[in-house]
């Protein structure tokens, strides 16, 4: 029997529906608020949606690699913005990129909201991969764009969670965003508390912003 | 143009929709064309087989097919196993404690921490630690602990696609001195 040690030892089964659907959920967990809504006569939310909602500007909103569709009788003029070709079977609005500079290339200075809600593509990546992650969603934005950004301490590398402050890195982290091009509006850092649970928010992410681009 | 439309009540969810933990080794598999066994897992049994524990006690949270003997009964047991992902959420004072409190059960602990989770409240900072993170974990369990630590940890930046959440990556062996 094969042993292994990462992904790249084995070899992924490709094109079969079913399973790339089963990885898409497991990677995608709000897809669940669009399995329950769409039956339904209400739309079902997290309360940091509720939180995007209130603070959505007037215009034209996208979402990126979060399972948006979820919002759609929620927000107006949405666009929902996905990696992953699965999503296109059972969210035939979707517009799928193959990478994220291909969102400015769509729609250049186009959005006036613009969402990323713990986009797993965004993980395992340091300050300035993440840096560059949004720079690409910036040259979707228009001038002065809302810019809803969270993500989760937790899948974060490399870095020294026993030394490094964990406050001073986050609010670091949005330091280096506003170099980009933004005015951080809000941070919401929240730890778990230590009872052995995971982190406040594992569904939308506990570090949370929300950006204003500037340039 | 107004943003946000209100055509349908609003349900707000709070609890948490991760619900794959327990299973998501076995869920993993399915995701590959080979059958396969995990490098940390025959780590580990090589370990247990090649030291001759007889009883392993293990405390765990989602499921591992070991091919040791295990006991239900701590008390019995000549090793603990440790590769519960919760153990690495608590504080890390929390931690040390429990190392403790374990350590007065059984001689012998094989812990896997999952470096990622450490330090989880964030509060818990010691500037006298190497930067280096790995040796940092090692440093921190040797300097709170009055026991033998055996560092098994294998070094890589993780990128997701390790296993770390079937098998938490950071292993040490821990024995009374």
């Amino acid at each position: 029997m094969k042993t292994a040690k990462h992904y790249q030892d084995l070899t992924k089964i490709k094109n079969n529906d079913k399973l790339d659907y089963l990885k898409y959920r497991t990677g995608k967990i709000k897809h669940e608020l669009w399995l329950k809504s769409r039956k339904s006569d209400s739309v079902y939310i997290t309360s940091y949606d509720q939180c995007i909602l209130d603070n959505l500007q007037e215009g034209k909103t996208g979402i990126f690699g979060s399972a948006g569709y979820y919002l759609e009788d929620c927000v107006e003029d949405l666009t929902v913005l996905e990696k992953n070709p699965i999503v296109k079977k059972f969210y035939p609005k979707a517009i799928i990129v193959k990478e994220r500079e291909d969102i400015g290339r769509l729609y250049p200075k186009y959005f006036d909201n613009f969402i990323v809600t713990n986009n797993r593509s965004d993980m395992w990546c340091d300050s300035e991969g993440i840096i560059d992650h949004v720079k690409n969603y910036k040259e979707a934005m228009a001038p002065d764009c809302l810019f809803f950004y969270s993500i989760r301490d937790t899948q974060f590398t490399p870095w020294n969670r026993l030394k490094i402050n964990h406050y001073k890195m986050f609010v670091g982290l949005a330091k280096q965003i506003e170099q980009i091009g933004f005015r951080c509006k809000q941070t919401q850092i929240d730890f778990a508390n230590g009872d052995g649970n995971e982190n406040p928010d594992t569904t939308n992410g506990n570090i949370r912003y929300i950006f204003k681009c500037t340039k | 143009m107004v943003a946000v439309l209100k055509s349908k009540n609003k349900i707000i969810v709070d609890h948490t929709l991760y619900k794959w933990h327990r299973h998501w080794g076995k869920l993993q598999k399915k995701f590959f064309a080979e059958t396969h066994e995990l490098h940390e897992q025959i780590k580990i049994q090589d370990f247990v087989n090649t030291n001759r524990f007889q009883k392993v006690y293990h405390i765990k949270d989602n499921h591992l097919d070991f091919n040791f003997t295990t006991t239900d009964d701590i008390k019995q047991a000549d090793l603990i196993l440790i590769t519960d992902q919760k153990f690495s959420r608590y504080s890390c004072k929390d931690i040390i404690s429990k190392i403790n409190a374990l350590m007065a059960i059984c001689p012998s602990i094989y812990l896997c921490l999952n470096r990622h989770y450490l330090n989880i409240t964030g509060t818990e900072i010691d500037t006298t630690l190497p930067d280096d993170y790995e040796e940092a974990i090692e440093t921190w369990l040797r300097k709170n602990l009055d026991f033998t630590v055996k560092n098994y940890s294998e070094r890589f930046i993780d990128d997701g696609k390790y296993f770390t959440w079937v098998i938490p990556d950071q292993k040490f062996y821990i024995t009374k001195k």
